[in-house]
């Protein structure tokens, strides 16, 4: 199996290293805002959790690529790279409580009708409403994750790497569930109770959606699923041209692809080895992503046994 | 959300006195109808700390143009009371962890006696009442020490 990377996916690797370092650091920042401006609101409540929650894909990422980058052991003949798969795993679990606790929370705060009080404080000898402080402490914690989120995005697809992929989901989560969160308190501020429930509810469907996605696709990969493209449970078309590629070289092979982290790896059955292959030339798609393609592995056909093998 | 946010931004702009607003218009009924229903809690046999809430109540009835309607009864029935939006303020002693902090508002302690809190409850949720309740217990809670 070959997992050298081109060095152009090396540099994007330790961009995406920088991004999540200062990810876990913006992230701890929001964590301390928003814990002293909590107060008894349910939407800032909530989003403190989430912002806690929305640690652990930085932090698998970075365990993850950790392991990726040690070679195979005895222990571990086949070396680390499906950590990556396993952290996707963790990452999108993360994502899915993160939006089923905003939906359970929510609904039940709407259900027992609960009034959210937010009184006054004192803060540098004026009286001010605490509404006006949680609103500040959001736009704050706002802000880092759109930009965060947006950076990765496009490492996470040159990378293929659903890890980052699900984080930069996760920054979305964390900036909607904050703009929702500044429309529920004003929303209170005008003497609407439900406004901080309801502005929560409805962000924790789209949270839930990125999230039952994520792990549509952790498990389809860590069940040796074909492999799907990053972010959708949708087949990867570049694999799927591969395979049809494999097909027309070995006319009645069984051929199948799965995917290990960010690797594809290929399995043709039923036919013996052709010796030496050049994988980048098999490659279908585009050139700058031939890496993609780390083993082709064949399986002699099932038969009697000739008197070499047995 | 953006039409939300939107329209946030211009009440900011147009005056921020309206926020925080009641669910349930309490502050706007007590300037209105000109009166405030009080509960006083009953302490059995002792007599009430009764300067701070006579401060309080007084401090409420200039700041709303509304007089107090008092009444007196045990603590439990008044903060149900309360809480079903009958009373629009109960004052009396807590412990100082009450249970009921949580399903009502309590004020900034006005008085203090050992373990006993003196402090007004006011109903969860009424967030301009409330301001306007803490804000007169700060002032009695600064002034009268």
């Amino acid at each position: 199996m070959r997992t050298r990377l081109p060095a152009e996916i090396e540099a994007d690797l330790r961009r995406a290293v920088r991004l999540e370092w200062w990810t876990i650091a913006w992230m701890a920042s929001i964590i301390i805002v928003i814990g002293l401006a909590m107060g008894s609101s349910q939407a800032m409540k909530t989003a403190w959790v989430e912002d806690v929650l929305s640690l652990v894909p930085s932090l698998v990422f970075l365990l993850a690529l950790h392991f990726e980058r040690k070679g195979p052991t005895e222990r571990f003949p086949y070396g680390y790279h499906r950590v990556n798969s396993l952290a996707f795993l963790v990452a999108a679990v993360a994502l899915s409580v993160m939006g089923m606790v905003l939906l359970v929370e929510s609904a039940l705060s709407l259900f027992r009708v609960e009034h959210v009080t937010i009184p006054p404080i004192r803060l540098f000898g004026q009286e001010i409403w605490l509404g006006w402080v949680m609103v500040a402490a959001l736009a704050y914690s706002v802000v880092p994750p759109v930009i965060l989120g947006r950076m990765k995005l496009p490492l996470a697809r040159r990378l293929q790497d659903e890890v980052l992929h699900t984080d930069a989901m996760m920054q979305k989560a964390d900036w909607m569930t904050g703009l929702a969160g500044i429309a529920g308190i004003i929303g209170i501020g005008l003497g609407y109770w439900w406004a901080d429930s309801v502005a929560a509810g409805i962000i924790s469907f789209s949270i839930l959606h990125d999230g039952i996605t994520a792990l549509r696709i952790a498990l389809a990969e860590l069940a040796d699923g074909a492999p799907r493209e990053l972010g959708s449970a949708n087949l990867e078309e570049e694999a799927a041209a591969l395979r049809a590629r494999l097909l027309e070289l070995y006319p009645g092979a069984d051929v199948r692809l799965r995917d290990s982290g960010r690797f594809i790896l290929a399995q043709v059955s039923g036919v013996a080895s052709p010796g030496s292959v050049d994988l980048d030339a098999l490659w279908p798609g585009r050139p700058e992503r031939s890496w993609r393609f780390a083993q082709l592995s064949f399986a002699p056909p099932e038969g009697p046994a000739s008197p070499a093998a047995a | 959300m953006k039409p939300a946010l939107l329209l946030a931004a211009a009440l900011m702009i147009g005056g921020c006195d309206s926020i925080p607003a009641d669910p349930d218009g309490t502050l706007a009924r007590v300037r209105g109808e000109g009166r405030f229903r009080v509960g006083m809690i009953a302490s059995a046999g002792r007599p009430m700390v009764a300067d701070g809430t006579a401060a309080l109540l007084k401090g409420l009835s200039g700041a709303t143009g509304a007089r107090a309607a008092v009444e007196h009864g045990a603590a439990e029935s008044l903060l149900t009371r309360l809480e079903d939006g009958d009373l629009d303020l109960v004052v009396g002693e807590f412990a100082e962890k009450s249970p009921w902090a949580a399903k009502v508002t309590l004020s900034e302690p006005i008085g203090r006696r050992g373990p006993t809190i003196l402090a007004a409850a006011a109903r969860n949720g009424e967030n301009a009442w409330i301001a306007l309740v803490h804000r007169e217990a700060r002032a009695v809670a600064s002034g009268g020490r």
